[in-house]
């Protein structure tokens, strides 16, 4: 057994995992868990990619539906740690029209696939694919998870850099709101 | 063998951690911890870079690093490469990724191996709003294993500097 074969599996995992434990107690600090408000609410640029099973979702097609666009790896600790969060948000409010798309950055499909297998519960709201970073660097992201909040008639209405959690009851409340 | 190599590790993590230090000043927090060369190589095999790829910086003192807004008087902005380590009077400012990037070019590193180094370095240039934006990320500084010096970052609030000191911060070996 090789040492790159050693550590591009199990290691690799395993430090991901300890860096996540590490980042669990920098972030557990009593961190604010707000969204900023983008004001006056910008136009979301444009958005279509494929998902996991090669179906293609254009975002202009959501209109009408509160959607969450979440840019995310499955390296990346704190956008591990808030997918539960996220996942727990979108079950209690998809028969609101609230809609979640996971954009991976610069990942494959089996890397995306083999990561949300292990997950319990494994989030089932489309996970798209931005193989080149293009849809990212159009969207003016730099560092991930960025979540940007889509209201019913195309435009951004909150952002949020780095993890939340996002079924917290201010932000369920908050994404509640725009359904109405 | 893979017992052995996990049990390093995960001692060498808990190492490291005893030497993370964390400050807030003026609304905003900032926490660093020292990554040992084996560790980084770990995280970087892992998304697709060989041995010989990785290793210039894997080589240089790398930390993780976590910079928040809680609570300052408005979004802060900061820029990446204006952050440096003072070793002996010395400036050593953080490098931009393109200097990592010069370095990949002649090894051909993937695609997707540069973007998980992208994103996974704290961002070159960044603003965060009060009330909780905040990333984490590495960070190198291009210094000897080993060494020891003051961090010194900063960030600007329309156009106001401001600046935090993180005094002796120890490199992994």
């Amino acid at each position: 057994m090789n040492l790159r074969y050693m550590m591009s599996n199990v290691p690799s995992r395993l430090v991901v995992l300890l860096l996540l434990a590490v980042f669990s107690l920098q972030a557990e600090q009593l961190a604010p868990n707000n969204l900023t408000t983008i004001s006056p609410a910008g136009k979301a640029p444009i958005l279509k990619l494929k998902t996991l099973n090669d179906e293609v979702i254009d975002l202009k097609s959501l209109k009408g539906k509160v959607v969450l666009v979440n840019f995310w790896a499955t390296w990346c600790p704190p956008c591990r740690a808030e997918i539960p969060s996220l996942y727990r948000m979108y079950k209690k409010l998809k028969n609101k029209n609230v809609v979640v798309l996971g954009v991976d950055i610069g990942e494959d499909t089996g890397t995306v696939f083999s990561y949300l297998n292990n997950l319990e519960p494994s989030p089932d709201y489309p996970i798209l694919l931005d193989a080149d970073m293009s849809t990212m660097r159009r969207w003016g992201v730099v560092g991930i998870p960025t979540t940007f909040i889509i209201n019913k008639k195309g435009k951004i209405v909150y952002k949020a850099i780095g993890g939340r959690d996002f079924d917290s009851k201010e932000l369920i409340n908050k994404i509640t709101k725009l359904t109405k | 063998m893979m017992g052995l190599f996990k049990v390093v590790l995960f001692f060498m993590l808990l190492l490291t951690s005893v030497f993370a230090k964390k400050l807030s000043k003026d609304g905003v927090t900032f926490s660093i911890e020292p990554i040992a060369s084996l560790e980084v190589k770990a995280f970087y095999l892992g998304r697709g870079f060989s041995q010989e790829q990785i290793k210039p910086y894997s080589q240089t003192c790398v930390f993780t690093t976590f910079l928040r807004n809680d609570n300052a008087k408005g979004t802060i902005h900061f820029v990446r490469k204006n952050w440096f380590a003072l070793k002996d009077t010395k400036r050593f400012y953080i490098k931009n990724d393109d200097y990592w990037f010069k370095k990949f070019k002649k090894t051909k590193v993937k695609m997707s191996s540069k973007i998980a180094f992208e994103l996974g370095q704290i961002p070159e240039e960044q603003s965060y709003a009060t009330g909780g934006d905040w990333n984490e990320g590495m960070l190198s500084v291009d210094l000897p294993r080993g060494s020891k010096f003051d961090l010194k970052i900063n960030w600007n609030i329309k156009g106001k500097k401001y600046e935090l000191t993180i005094h002796d911060v120890k490199c992994a070996k």
